[in-house]
């Protein structure tokens, strides 16, 4: 429990103007209600002086309905706070800390009351559970005397904290470039072997396996050939999130800022990816770093959900830890296996992180961009806004490097849509 | 002096009291009229003295915030805010930030005049110098420092914003090359 020492709130400040006028008035015109009326002025200043904000000694205890629920559940919370001291605190103004990721859907996390010692007041309200580790702040009570003229602000820990891990649902395929690894896998490759897509022909060898020989070929002209296909390979994915203060962005109140579009986004690809057999990493571009190594099986899944959920570089809101934006990229580049591609996802709300990605795939990590879109274009300021991420955009792509930008559609509409344009 | 006003009082309510109780010292204490106006008119004072003092005197209290509401990120964009604020009060030439905001325009207009005239960024650069790139005088003027303003399209600017034609302009500008980007210029 912190205090801070109590203050005047200068409510009761003028109140002898009151008095003096009442008397001024009723001295040469001797109006004894008038005098009366002074009294009454000199009571309250009296009263505004009598008593100081007593220093509360509160306990607190916070209950969660539900302290793992999954995404957009409800959770009641109950907050019950006693008077563990030995003076009455006639006026109490109770303040819960909710986490700045869950926003209240129903009630109020506040309370005004008075408490008498030993005595207890309880309030609740809900929130709708969002992906994260949610850690409850202090409770705030702000303490008054009676007459409301000193104050005392009094921090009470009740230490709760609510986890949501994500679901993990996979989106539509997310469309790979070529760069791939030595297994094999859904990438169509430029390699003749194995696979279904026709790459070509050639003279046929003993031991090849007998489905593939140019059956219509031998009869056509008796040669024996045998048909390629494009072989299909794995590849290595990072899922690359930028949680850089500048990826914190969102159009309205209303909708999920950039980082947690990401995130989202991030979970469904990587489940995405590993279904298809691809080996999946997920890493962050921010003042946390994070890393989870490209692998596969269902004990990285398991890791991956936690890491989404729990990571601090993953949070609703912007770290404030420091940044050195060029230490990061070299400590990401030497993490990165030499044969992984990346998948970026980041508003590119800033000229920066487009050099990081020109980078990124300069060093040959074939890149896509991921960009789900926070601008908007109700003041002109924002519209500049949304002008320059565009050109930011199409710098990109005549760069070589693949773009999908993600406006409200679901994610799974955008990828199809770049896969068709890709295809093509 | 409020020492010394403070003793004065307290003299005086010790010495109400004490005729309260004694009260054939009363005809000590002069009750004439004039004396009474005076302590009236020095209630008086006194009243609107504290009445001034508490006009002044700020009622501090703890701001408790919004807990129920979840982190709120910033639009793009919202950052130029305080930047226009201060292009308004400035200026055209000059001045860092009318500078800030017009590079800035600039660069995203020089990027769509390259795609929509299919030319070099640099020739683009020097289209907006002109003022070529556009049929509207206001946003040429914007982008450029050999471009004139007409005083027909001046005043019109006046008629429309009296208060920020500086803001107004930028709007506009912005207005323009977003439709350049849009619809190449067309729409």
């Amino acid at each position: 429990m912190s205090y801070v020492d109590a203050v005047d709130t200068e409510h009761w400040a003028g109140i002898g103007a009151l008095a003096f006028a009442a008397f001024a008035l009723g001295l040469p015109f001797q109006r004894p209600s008038l005098f009366l009326v002074a009294l009454v002025g000199v009571g309250f200043a009296a009263y505004a002086r009598f008593g100081d904000a007593p220093a509360a000694d509160l306990t607190v205890e916070r209950e969660l309905s539900e302290s793992s629920p999954s995404p957009d559940a409800e959770v009641t919370v109950t907050v019950t706070v006693e008077n563990a001291g030995s003076a009455t605190i006639p006026d109490l103004r109770l303040i819960d800390g909710v986490p700045p990721g869950l926003s209240v859907s129903d009630g109020a996390a506040r309370l005004g009351t008075a408490l008498r010692p030993g005595k207890r007041a309880t309030f609740s309200y809900t929130v709708t559970a969002t992906r994260g580790s949610h850690e409850w702040e202090p409770l705030t009570a702000v303490v008054r005397n009676a007459s409301g003229s000193r104050e005392r602000v009094v921090e009470v820990d009740a230490g709760t904290t609510m986890r949501c891990l994500p679901t993990l649902e996979a989106s539509s395929d997310l469309p790979l470039r070529g760069l791939t690894t030595p297994y094999s896998g859904r990438v169509a490759t430029d390699v003749a072997g194995s696979g279904l897509e026709f790459h070509s022909t050639r003279e046929y060898r003993r031991g090849d396996p007998l489905s593939r020989v140019d059956w219509n070929r031998y009869a056509r002209s008796g040669e024996l050939s045998t048909v390629s296909f494009r072989e299909e390979r794995a590849a290595t994915v990072v899922l690359l999130v930028d949680s850089r203060e500048a990826a914190y962005r969102a159009p309205d109140e209303d909708t999920p800022n950039a980082v947690e579009r990401s995130v989202e986004a991030a979970g469904e690809a990587f489940s995405a990816l590993l279904s298809t057999g691809d080996r999946v990493g997920i890493a962050s571009y921010g003042p946390e770093a994070c890393w989870l190594a490209p692998a596969t099986g269902e004990q990285h899944r398991a890791t991956a959900r936690r890491l989404l959920a729990d990571h601090p570089s993953f949070s609703v809101s912007p770290s404030e830890e420091p940044f050195y934006p060029s230490i990061a990229l070299r400590r990401l580049r030497r993490r990165l296996p030499a044969d992984a591609q990346i998948v970026l996802f980041s508003p590119a709300t800033d000229d920066y992180i487009a050099t990081v990605a020109e980078r990124l795939n300069a060093y040959g990590h074939q890149l896509t961009l991921i960009s789900p879109d926070p601008t908007t274009d109700d003041t002109a300021t924002r519209r500049l806004a949304r002008l320059e991420r565009d050109t930011r955009l199409r710098r990109l792509r005549s760069h070589g490097i693949r773009v999908i930008d993600w406006g409200e559609r679901p994610l799974a509409v955008e990828l199809a849509r770049a896969t068709r344009r890709w295809s093509r | 002096m409020r020492r010394r006003l403070a003793a004065f009082g307290a003299v005086a309510v010790l010495v109400g009291l004490f005729v309260s109780f004694r009260q054939e010292f009363a005809g000590l204490i002069p009750a004439t009229w004039v004396f009474v106006l005076l302590i009236a008119v020095a209630a008086g004072v006194q009243s609107v003295t504290t009445a001034l003092s508490r006009r002044r005197t700020p009622i501090r209290e703890t701001d408790t915030g919004d807990p129920e509401r979840r982190y709120e990120a910033p639009t793009p964009g919202d950052d130029l805010r305080e930047t226009l604020r201060y292009a308004r009060r400035s200026s055209r030439r000059g001045d860092r930030p009318r500078e800030q905001l017009r590079e800035r325009i600039a660069t995203v207009a020089a990027a769509a005049v390259a795609d929509a005239e299919d030319c070099s960024e640099s020739a683009a650069r020097e289209r907006l110098r002109t003022g070529e790139w556009t049929d509207d005088p206001v946003a040429a003027w914007f982008l450029s420092d050999e471009v004139r303003l007409p005083p027909a399209e001046r005043a019109r600017l006046l008629a429309t914003a009296p208060f920020s034609q500086y803001e107004a302009a930028f709007a506009r500008t912005v207005r323009v090359v977003d439709d350049l980007v849009s619809h190449g210029g067309d729409g």
